[in-house]
């Protein structure tokens, strides 16, 4: 090759190798929804809800029962937004507290840490497909509740409690999970019913939740929702050790 | 390759290893210590279960932590505790594992054949997991772990609880599939690792000891090492190692600058050096 004259690339092919390189450098952020989406697809509902169906049955179950309760405490004067308030996310705490106990308590949990799509994003795509799920039966529930409570309040006026009392429990569940050991998984719930328990043995504060607008629930279920949302991208994005307590026996 | 630079982890102020640094190669590696030195900590952080407190883990020069997802596609793990689902067959557990680590279902119902074939789980493949024996159930551990072809495969305390034959099993399984990839594999069973590990990496006071193979390991206590019959005084600062049926009865194996009286010289095992370089450990 003469030295002197070495071809050289235009300027067309300069630019497009420059692309390349930055582009095998700096590949392009995916956005939390198109991950999400991408795992579901890869790896299937099948997968993500795997060897969980007891827990599922368990859950419904729980949650149907529950109704016989609500409905009396419903029917009394006064006591249908305290359980709203209580039972809203019920199905959706027992849906996630079951599924994580039994991976927990079969070992699977720390092992499926190591897969390619992370427990995470798996534990992430089961809490919203049960949000989702609370979300369907809360509108039955409600209707139930409305008509067993002789159209006390407003359905509109119930279904915004009871969804923003759901995404707020989703929210608090999501921030507990940055406690360690046993806390994580139990400490939303606890305070959930400490928080419930409340308005039903206190009646100046189930009085002043009575007063509350649907206007207000509204915004909060709104602002819930978007600080669910918010913390779940925080989780899945966070870097959690898996086998912390096992590591200590 | 994998590289531990400076590794220090603690749990609070109990530190579980400290500055550990070693090198990784294509080979079997077995870690050998007593219970309780930190060699599951070590698997763990390998396995991005656990991160260090200092240092790093370096794969092909890029830190395990940040390269995540790509990362644990190289990597299969086999846990101390297996942990299975027990109303599934092992064909049912493998298809799961393998969506988990995104193996298109044509490819990985090929894979998982192989598999099932490679660890003699054949005949058991629609049996329920509950049904399998401990021995059955690390066959389908490993299977797991084998899944997508790991450049590095980890096996913390793989023969714990099997018998006699099904550990002998598991070595030669484990040798098969070391071509090609780094096998480490976690263990305070000596015989475990004796035959099959080129490189044993052995950890002592939370600290790296030393990696080198089972023969320069057994080289260092070449001539220290005595058999003398059984009843026999031991002298000061000699160390009683173990002891074992001769053609002429009960010997004892003693670990000694020189040949005690009676004595005869003995070739030395890595069980012995394992009891001489762990001696002070677990005395009261």
């Amino acid at each position: 090759m003469d030295p002197n004259n070495i071809p050289m690339p235009a300027e067309q092919e300069k630019q497009e190798a420059i692309s390349q390189i930055l582009d095998a450098a700096f590949p392009r952020p995916v956005s939390f929804r198109r991950e999400l989406w991408d795992t579901l697809c890869i790896a299937g509902i099948r997968t993500v809800f795997c060897g969980v169906g007891d827990c599922l049955a368990l859950a419904v179950l729980l949650w149907a029962f529950c109704l016989f309760p609500a409905s009396y405490l419903a029917n009394r004067a006064g006591g249908l937004a305290q359980v709203l308030l209580l039972l809203s996310p019920l199905l959706y705490a027992a849906l996630s507290l079951l599924t994580a106990w039994k991976d927990l308590q079969i070992g699977i949990r720390e092992w499926t840490c190591t897969f390619r799509i992370s427990a995470q994003i798996v534990s992430a795509l089961r809490m919203l497909c049960f949000g989702a799920a609370s979300v369907l039966v809360c509108v039955p529930a409600n209707l139930l509740l409305w008509s067993v409570s002789g159209h006390l309040h407003p359905l509109g006026w119930m279904l915004a409690l009871s969804l923003s009392s759901l995404f707020l429990y989703g929210t608090l569940s999501l921030l507990c999970l940055r406690l360690r050991g046993m806390m994580r998984i139990l400490a939303a719930p606890i305070i959930w019913l400490i928080i419930g328990v409340i308005p039903l043995m206190w009646p100046p504060a189930a009085a002043w939740l009575n007063t509350i607008p649907t206007v207000v629930f509204c915004l909060l279920f709104a602002c819930a929702l978007l600080l669910y949302l918010t913390e779940m991208r925080r989780f899945c994005r966070r870097s959690i050790e898996g086998g912390f307590s096992y590591a200590l026996h | 390759m994998l590289s531990i630079e400076h590794v220090t982890k603690q749990y609070g102020k109990l530190t579980a290893l400290d500055d550990i640094s070693l090198t990784f190669t294509s080979g079997v590696y077995g870690l050998l210590s007593p219970n309780g030195a930190g060699k599951t900590t070590l698997i763990k952080m390998l396995a991005t279960l656990l991160f260090p407190t200092k240092g790093q883990i370096l794969w092909d020069g890029e830190d395990i932590l940040a390269l995540g997802a790509k990362y644990r596609g190289m990597l299969g793990y086999l846990p101390q505790q297996f942990g299975y689902y027990p109303g599934y067959t092992p064909r049912q557990f493998l298809r799961y594992a393998a969506a988990l680590q995104c193996i298109p279902k044509k490819t990985a119902d090929g894979r998982i054949e192989r598999l099932f074939e490679l660890v003699g789980l054949s005949d058991a493949t629609d049996k329920k997991l509950k049904k399998l024996s401990g021995g059955m159930l690390q066959r389908v551990g490993i299977a797991v772990a084998m899944l997508n072809d790991p450049k590095l495969l980890l096996l913390d305390e793989p023969t714990a609880g099997l018998d006699p034959r099904e550990r002998v099993r598991f070595r030669n399984l484990i040798h098969a599939l070391s071509e090609d990839r780094i096998v480490i594999l976690s263990t305070h069973i000596v015989s475990d690792i004796e035959t099959i590990a080129s490189q044993i990496v052995m950890l002592k006071d939370h600290r790296l000891y030393c990696c080198d193979s089972p023969a320069h390991i057994r080289e260092k206590f070449k001539d220290k090492i005595f058999e003398v019959p059984s009843g026999t005084g031991i002298g000061t600062g000699d160390y009683l190692l173990s002891e074992r049926q001769g053609n002429a009865g009960t010997v004892l194996r003693v670990l000694s600058d020189a040949c005690p009286t009676g004595g005869t010289p003995a070739e030395p095992g890595l069980e012995d050096a394992f009891l001489a370089i762990y001696r002070e450990e677990g005395r009261p």
